[in-house]
């Protein structure tokens, strides 16, 4: 900039300006946070988080399924909870599907429930379909990671709250949302729907989603080995985080485990990337871990849980949650997942299984789908360089990628929140 | 009277239930289909056979002194269940029953009346701040806080203490004992068990000198429906719900959480 100004040319120097202004305007304020491991652990600094002033009212419904064996360890979650957030008159409905093992109340659903109820939207937040939730209660063969499975799950679920809905509200119309894995899902949700026709969406947004859930999920694998860690072994990791929490809670006045607390930790502590990045790979770790045992308890398939053993509420279950935690995802398809799509599905082979879980494989469709619309970052954690080209190419003009955010660690922040209301103008 | 509250509560309880979406489709009812896993990573259980010997991950971090885990467990599902069934939907009517402000106040006027044992905890833990801190809030909120019912020491930044007889142990050098799952209470020890029922010895003490300073006349009735009104605001005052951490190893995690906690409160400057 200093360089472009001392040549004193007053072309280059409007050209100069003209630039800033386009990139202001397309980026706003840039994401304050430029390490992407950093992002994607913290999040947005809460002072510039988007906050609703009248928060809109919203309900949790549920939907259960007669006759369907839930195992009595899990009489909690005989039900499929979801939320709705309502206009009182007539209005486009959005689902939102949540990321990786995301409940349809978490922070980051919450967030995304009101941005949208305040575009004018009726909203419908669903868990994602690794959430043990979703795999107890409705998913019709509880072996969750496997796309094309989890996708006429999500649409066979959403098509009875449609009917539900449809008879107190007056819906104009269908859009799909969802971040991480759940914009991978929205994306073959449309292209289900283009089949089918029971939706007919108007509008599609894919946040931050994987392109290869395959090959995302693998680098989370690589990052609690060696390659990432060295000598040291995931558990160090964790009792130095637990450490640092430990002592921001003890001098500090907060009471709860809260955002606060998480940017007060991102103020007081620099944990390397080495460590951040085994922070999200165990995070992922735990959600796989619980996915898993509750996908082996509710199909018996004798994988962590002896197939002929029936456990009760006062069974002690560290043992297996060490078992399940030890199940990298590479494991967890080659054991577990693919043997079972071959089970259903003889003659499936594990590139097939890859190839399905995967944007490459809806290519053409996403190409020239107008109203798919992706939002995201470049630096996003979970994409290697040539993902983003990926998604660049395909998406054209329709792929709104910003320079810093991590994985979704910009979903609540002020311009990006704004952006994907603006995208979703109904 | 008592006829009064009963029915009240009942009509909370009606006012919380809601709706389910009922579905038929036999393809979705999780039959078994026969599959089974290839490779088993089955754990060694103590007195069972079928260990695989598959590697385990290292989560000692989770680990907590639980001799009577069988019954711990069984009480956290207990809890659980009585929470869905029954408190949570009674909060739900009771939101629904008594306006905000009211809410607000009843709640105010409880922390209000629970500085006095905050400062005497305090004062027994040898913690000069927090004690001065509670006893300025006692004196603010009663007064320009007509009595509790509005919390203006928080409105001028001065925050509650919390703290229970449970702490003051905790800080006279007493171990926290192994995990105690209590009925209805939920996560607790042998130590905070034990600070409960000083907590609520402290309360019942004052509580007989407030109804005495105040002459109060049906004495049971008012005590059941203070009861009442305490256990509906301790309830709407805590988001936590059973079984929504979206694990089924919330039962280890929650007892970890706590137990490192506990740990940490004891410490706190």
């Amino acid at each position: 900039m200093n360089g472009t100004l001392k040549t004193k040319a007053p072309t280059s120097l409007l050209l100069a300006l003209l630039a800033c202004l386009w990139a202001a305007t397309a980026f706003g304020e840039p994401f304050p946070i430029q390490d992407p491991y950093q992002a994607t652990v913290f999040g947005t600094p809460p002072q510039k988080v988007l906050h609703f002033k009248a928060p809109a009212k919203t309900e949790e419904q549920s939907i259960v399924i007669d006759g369907r064996t839930v195992p009595d360890i899990f009489w909690y979650d005989e039900e499929l909870r979801y939320t709705t957030a309502m206009q009182p008159g007539q209005a486009p409905l959005l689902f939102i599907i949540a990321g990786t093992g995301g409940e349809h109340n978490s922070p980051k659903m919450r967030f995304l429930t009101q941005l949208f109820h305040q575009s004018g939207y009726h909203v419908v937040s669903l868990s994602s379909p690794t959430h043990m939730n979703f795999v107890v209660s409705a998913s019709q063969y509880a072996a969750p990671g496997y796309v094309p499975y989890d996708v006429e799950d999500l649409y066979r679920t959403m098509l009875w709250i449609k009917t539900d809905l449809a008879k107190e509200h007056a819906i104009s119309g269908f859009s799909v949302t969802g971040y991480s894995l759940g914009a991978m899902h929205s994306a073959f949700l449309a292209r289900l729907d283009d089949l089918r026709g029971d939706f007919s969406f108007d509008r599609v947004l894919l946040i931050n989603p994987p392109v290869d859930l395959h090959r995302s999920a693998l680098r989370f694998d690589a990052w609690l080995g060696p390659k990432n860690l060295g000598d040291k072994k995931p558990r160090q990791v964790i009792d130095e985080l637990i450490k640092a929490f430990s002592e921001i809670y003890k001098h500090s006045q907060i009471t709860d485990f809260d955002d606060n607390f998480l940017y007060a930790l991102y103020k007081h502590e620099s944990i390397s990337d080495m460590n951040l990045r085994a922070i999200i790979a165990a995070d992922f770790r735990l959600t796989s871990t619980n996915m898993i045992f509750s996908s082996d308890v509710c199909i018996k398939a004798g994988y962590i849980v002896p197939a002929d053993k029936t456990l009760t509420s006062g069974d002690p279950l560290l043992p297996y949650a060490r078992a399940a935690a030890a199940v990298s995802f590479e494991a967890y398809v080659d054991e577990y997942l693919l043997p079972y799509i071959q089970y259903l599905e003889p003659g499936t082979r594990k590139a097939d299984l890859i190839h399905r879980c995967s944007l490459h494989s809806i290519r053409d469709y996403l190409s020239v789908s107008d109203k798919i619309v992706l939002i995201g970052n470049e630096d996003d954690v979970i994409l290697g360089p040539d993902e983003v080209d990926f998604l660049r190419q395909t998406f054209g003009a329709r792929a709104h990628l910003y320079p810093h955010g991590g994985h979704c660690g910009n979903l609540t922040f002020k311009p990006f929140a704004r952006h994907m209301q603006e995208l979703m103008k109904p | 009277m008592t006829y009064r509250i009963t029915l009240l509560l009942c009509l909370c309880l009606t006012l919380g239930a809601c709706a389910t979406i009922s579905k038929k489709d036999p393809s979705l009812t999780l039959a078994p289909t026969g599959f089974k896993a290839p490779v088993s990573r089955v754990p060694a259980i103590p007195g069972e056979t079928n260990g695989t010997g598959a590697p385990e991950a290292d989560l000692g971090f989770l680990d907590v002194d639980d001799p009577w885990q069988p019954f711990n467990r069984s009480m956290y599902e207990f809890n659980a269940r009585f929470d869905r069934a029954v408190y949570l939907p009674a909060v739900k009517g009771y939101e629904t029953v008594v306006p905000y402000p009211a809410r607000k106040g009843a709640s105010n006027v409880i922390d209000n009346l629970n500085e006095v044992p905050a400062i005497l905890n305090c004062s027994l833990q040898g913690r000069g701040k927090p004690a001065l801190r509670s006893f300025i809030r006692l004196a603010l909120n009663s007064t320009f806080g007509f009595l509790g019912l509005l919390d203006v020491a928080s409105g001028w930044g001065i925050r509650r203490v919390e703290t229970g007889v449970g702490d003051t142990l905790g800080v006279w050098g007493m171990e926290q004992g192994p995990y105690l799952v209590l009925p209805f209470l939920g996560p607790s020890n042998l130590r905070d068990a034990a600070g409960e029922a000083g907590d609520f010895a402290l309360l019942w003490l004052e509580m007989k000198y407030v109804y005495d300073l105040l002459d109060v006349r049906n004495r049971r009735t008012t005590a059941y429906a203070e009861f009442a009104v305490r256990a509906l605001t301790l309830r709407a005052n805590i988001p936590f719900r059973y079984h929504q951490t979206g694990s089924p190893f919330e039962y280890e995690l929650i007892r970890f959480l706590y137990t490192k906690k506990r740990e940490l409160d004891v410490d706190k400057e």
